[in-house]
């Protein structure tokens, strides 16, 4: 019988911040916009804005974190480049790149980065004002990578925590095991005399799995990057992260031999390169993890590889964080917060609305 | 279980009977002896040792992982399968490794869950806590769906029978047949199953039978109408009936084994000649008519195809299924008779020996082999009347084959029913995909009975890509209530549908549907009002009288 019969308890359990009567909740140093994102009214500044605005601090480059229209950025130096690339390709807003861990003092709101593990340059955001600190992760994982500096938990008085894997069906597989079982994957295509192909994003998945080839002398043939990724990759290796050497797939003429792996993002599964070249084809996801998602692409195999925190490593990043209150965002269902308090007796909800500020 | 697990996850999921075949004879070739019965009793669906309820599962799960309910009720929620949220769940607490040695299916099987059965409450939860604490991820899975619902695959079995006669160089078709009585998880059911052949042992395998070509042009080009054997195409599966020695294999579409689906059939057919090869057509009938109380001969009222579908994907249909949903074999011609092949013969001496095995030729209202008489017309203006008549339309038309053809590559031709038209009104559109931008998957049109509108077609064929989008753009602006995916707008659209038949459907509010209804034209220039009524669908019902 598996003998996690005690749930995880992050902390011990104090009274409540939130419904302890002497100890009225201060106000929130960050809420959520009316439109997406997130808002510190004591720094008049935003966290991952969805529209333009005067000033906005980065997580990390993905398009749901990263919008292009505003004034001036602030993010992780390793990141910059990718955050330049894709929000800001001309050059036209001010981007301050800034170390991790060191603190910026912005509009009086003490400022700091922190790894987040999620994809070069992904940071947790740490701010400390009015005698409170709060973190915001952004995406995070706890699993290893070889392409972006490891998770670091960071103490704080309120966690806002991702959970778009916030429900305890998921854990993932060690990833070794994982790389192993796609890399035999790719070899049983290649005997067949056949392509294969992967959906994985062109931003972190994609050069996450090229850092780990890079380190493995079994790859049965060349490895093919789709040229939405091939720019990212560039960047990867400025920043000196070691990718297996690759081509440069452009589905209008690229001719990868039988053999070949294709790293391709999911918008271009449809397209008709997959009619001429037939590859065995295989999605790398989290979501890979339920039989009901995996079925939904039209993939013959499913790698459980995600660049998010399963439900462990969330419950983990709680307790290291010792927070009494967790705000949770991206999270298909309330799920988390609820075990959160129910469970672990913690004050948790969604982050509170900027009208209620 | 590791292999047998990992077979299961390469069949799972959307149809596709190559990559299952090449995974099928991967597993076969590889598994212990030991394993292959439990191995095909379970990928067929065949009886299972022992039932466990979910409910039982989630509750020793819950207890032993200390979780409240609510959560497993969360994750079933988003898996959608409790069996499966219990083995993630089970995964995502597991401390250890999953321990000891790994066993393989035959010893699950008949360590695990045969035990179960007949055993206390107690017990099965001890048995099944130890399982579970010993399977990895994907074979936990796996026994999880083989203790509640079954493994439920929903392999082909033609796709089974295919991989097994890959491993074992029988003909797939003996294999399918040999599947048919395979229902015991033993040795010995196995040996039988992969027996070589009986030396000089008739083929029970279907013929290859030419496909009917659409009639183009008039009929008369065809030459003299006596020259011709005129047949309704029922709306059902081309099937094959062969007797062989005590076997009885019918086939549809030329592939699918489906004897142990029709044991009524099988039982009429056992009378015919060793040998015997009938070609016809397999298609279910409303058992209503048998009480026709008008005493004249009741005719025959086929149900739609996705009735026939199900009711042969029902691997042991019980005595309830079999009335409500009687077969039928409309038998068309003879490849073979207890004297041998006949393929070489012209149609016309083989009719005449299909004529002397004396099938019934009265519409077997309760189901059974039909043969039905030749149709009699003097000339194609005769069968031109039979064709636009309000009878012909619970058929698809008619078949037209030379009678003095001997080759089956020889032409044959389908003469389609004439086709109808209607005038509509748009009422309801319905969305597809979840995604936003999705076009609308399907309109329903309806027409009056009174002053009320009444659907009678549900459809989106015939309109370009380009009608949709506005027809879709304007279902959005002017959409009036939603309920799901279903929208209701305002009844001012009138469009001009054809169809190909209508079929009388208590489940509808109009008491028929039309079938194979296609949008011809949108009609801006008619008002609502000048739709067509249902007494005017009313009158292509078929009547009591027909062929
Ligand atoms: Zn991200």
């Amino acid at each position: 019988m598996p003998k996690a019969a005690r749930p995880r308890t992050p902390g011990d359990a104090r009274p409540l911040a939130g419904i302890c009567p002497a100890m009225p909740a201060p106000d929130p140093l960050v809420v959520q916009g009316p439109r997406g994102g997130l808002y510190c009214p004591a720094g008049d500044f935003w966290i991952d804005p969805l529209r333009s605005v005067e000033t906005a601090l980065i997580t990390h480059a993905h398009a749901d974190h990263a919008r292009s229209g505003s004034a001036t950025y602030w993010c992780a130096a390793p990141g910059a480049a990718l955050l330049r690339r894709r929000v800001d390709p001309r050059g036209r807003a001010h981007l301050n790149p800034v170390d991790f861990g060191a603190v910026h003092l912005i509009n009086g709101v003490r400022c700091s980065w922190h790894p987040a593990g999620h994809i070069l340059g992904s940071a947790q955001i740490r701010l400390e004002a009015e005698g409170q600190v709060w973190v915001v992760t952004g995406d995070y994982k706890r699993a290893p990578d070889p392409s972006c500096r490891p998770f670091e938990p960071v103490p704080c008085d309120v966690l806002v925590t991702e959970a778009t894997f916030g429900l305890p069906v998921y854990r993932w597989p060690p990833a070794d095991a994982v790389m192993d079982a796609l890399v035999a994957w790719w070899r049983d295509a290649a005997a067949a005399g056949d392509r294969a192909a992967l959906w994985a994003y062109s931003l972190g998945k994609t050069q996450r799995i090229l850092a780990c080839l890079a380190a493995r002398t079994d790859r049965p043939g060349p490895l093919w990057v789709h040229r939405a990724a091939a720019g990212l990759c560039a960047d990867y290796a400025a920043q000196g992260v070691t990718l297996a050497p690759f081509e440069v797939f452009d589905p209008a003429t690229s001719q990868p031999p039988p053999g070949a792996l294709i790293l391709t993002p999911p918008a271009a599964e449809d397209a008709a390169w997959r009619q001429a070249l037939r590859p065995q084809t295989a999605s790398a996801s989290g979501w890979m993890r339920v039989r009901r998602q995996r079925h939904q692409r039209p993939v013959d195999r499913g790698f459980v590889l995600s660049d998010h925190a399963d439900w462990p490593a969330l419950l983990d990043t709680v307790r290291a964080s010792q927070a009494r209150t967790v705000y949770v965002m991206h999270s298909p269902t309330d799920t988390l917060a609820r075990y959160l308090r129910e469970v672990c007796g913690l004050n948790a909800g969604p982050v509170p609305r900027l009208a209620q500020a | 279980m590791i292999p047998f697990a990992a077979l299961c996850d390469a069949l799972d999921g959307p149809p596709a009977p190559a990559a299952q075949r090449a995974a099928l004879v991967a597993y076969l070739r590889a598994a212990p002896a030991a394993d292959l019965p439990w191995a095909l009793t379970l990928l067929t669906d065949g009886p299972r040792p022992v039932r466990v309820p979910p409910a039982d599962l989630a509750a020793w799960a819950l207890d032993a992982l200390a979780l409240p309910r609510w959560l497993l009720d969360d994750c079933v929620a988003h898996v959608g399968d409790t069996g499966e949220a219990l083995a993630l769940l089970i995964d995502t607490h597991r401390r250890d490794p999953p321990e000891g040695p790994p066993r393989s299916l035959h010893r699950w099987m008949t360590e695990l869950v045969a035990p179960l059965k007949g055993a206390d409450a107690d017990a099965r939860r001890a048995q099944v806590l130890a399982a579970w604490a010993a399977l990895p991820l994907r074979p936990l899975v796996w026994i999880n769906r083989i203790l509640t619902t079954g493994l439920r695959l929903a392999v082909p079995r033609a796709v089974l029978a295919q991989a097994l006669a890959d491993v074992s160089a029988l003909p797939a078709p003996e294999v399918a047949h040999r599947l048919t009585a395979f229902t015991a998880p033993t040795a010995a059911a196995v040996a039988a199953l992969l027996a070589p052949l009986a030396p000089g042992l008739a083929s029970c395998a279907p013929h290859p039978v030419s496909p009917l070509e659409p009639l183009a042009g008039p009929a008369e080009a065809l030459g003299p109408c006596t020259d011709w054997q005129a047949t309704w195409r029922w709306p059902g599966l081309p099937c094959q009936i062969i007797r062989r020695g005590a076997d009885t294999c019918v086939w549809t579409d030329g592939a699918d084994l489906v004897s142990d689906r029709c044991p009524a059939l099988v039982a009429a057919a056992r009378g015919l000649p060793d040998g015997t090869v009938l070609v016809g057509t397999l298609l279910v009938v409303e058992p209503s008519a048998a009480s026709d109380p008008s005493g004249d001969r009741p005719p025959l009222t086929p149900q739609p195809h996705d009735v026939l579908t199900r009711r042969l994907a029902r691997p042991r249909p019980s005595a309830a299924v079999r009335r409500r949903q009687p077969l039928v074999f409309v038998a068309h011609d003879l490849l073979a008779d207890g004297a041998g092949p006949l393929t070489g013969q012209p149609l016309r001496a083989r009719l005449a020996r299909l004529a002397a095995l004396s099938l019934p030729r009265d519409p077997p209202v309760a189901g059974g082999l039909w043969h039905p008489p030749a149709l009699t017309a003097a000339g194609w203006p005769a069968l031109e009347d039979l064709r636009q008549a309000p009878a012909a339309r619970r058929t698809r038309g008619l078949r037209l084959r030379p009678l003095d053809g001997a080759d089956p590559a020889d032409p044959a031709y389908h003469w389609p029913l004439p086709a109808l038209t209607v005038c509509a009104v748009l009422v309801y559109a319905h969305a597809g995909a979840r995604r936003r931008q999705a076009p609308l998957t399907d309109y329903t049109f309806a027409v009056w009975h009174g002053d009320a509108l009444v659907p009678v077609a549900k459809t989106a064929e015939g309109l370009s890509p380009a009608d949709r989008a506005a027809l879709d753009a304007w279902i959005h602006a002017h959409t009036l209530d939603r309920m799901g995916p279903v929208r209701t707008v305002p009844a001012e659209r009138v469009f001009a549908l054809s169809f190909a038949a209508v079929t009388a459907s208590p489940r509808h509010k109009a008491g028929l549907v039309l079938q194979a209804p296609r949008v011809l034209a949108p009609r801006p220039a008619l008002a609502p009002a000048d739709a067509a009524r249902l007494a005017a669908l009313q009158a292509h019902l078929p009547s009591a009288a027909g062929p």
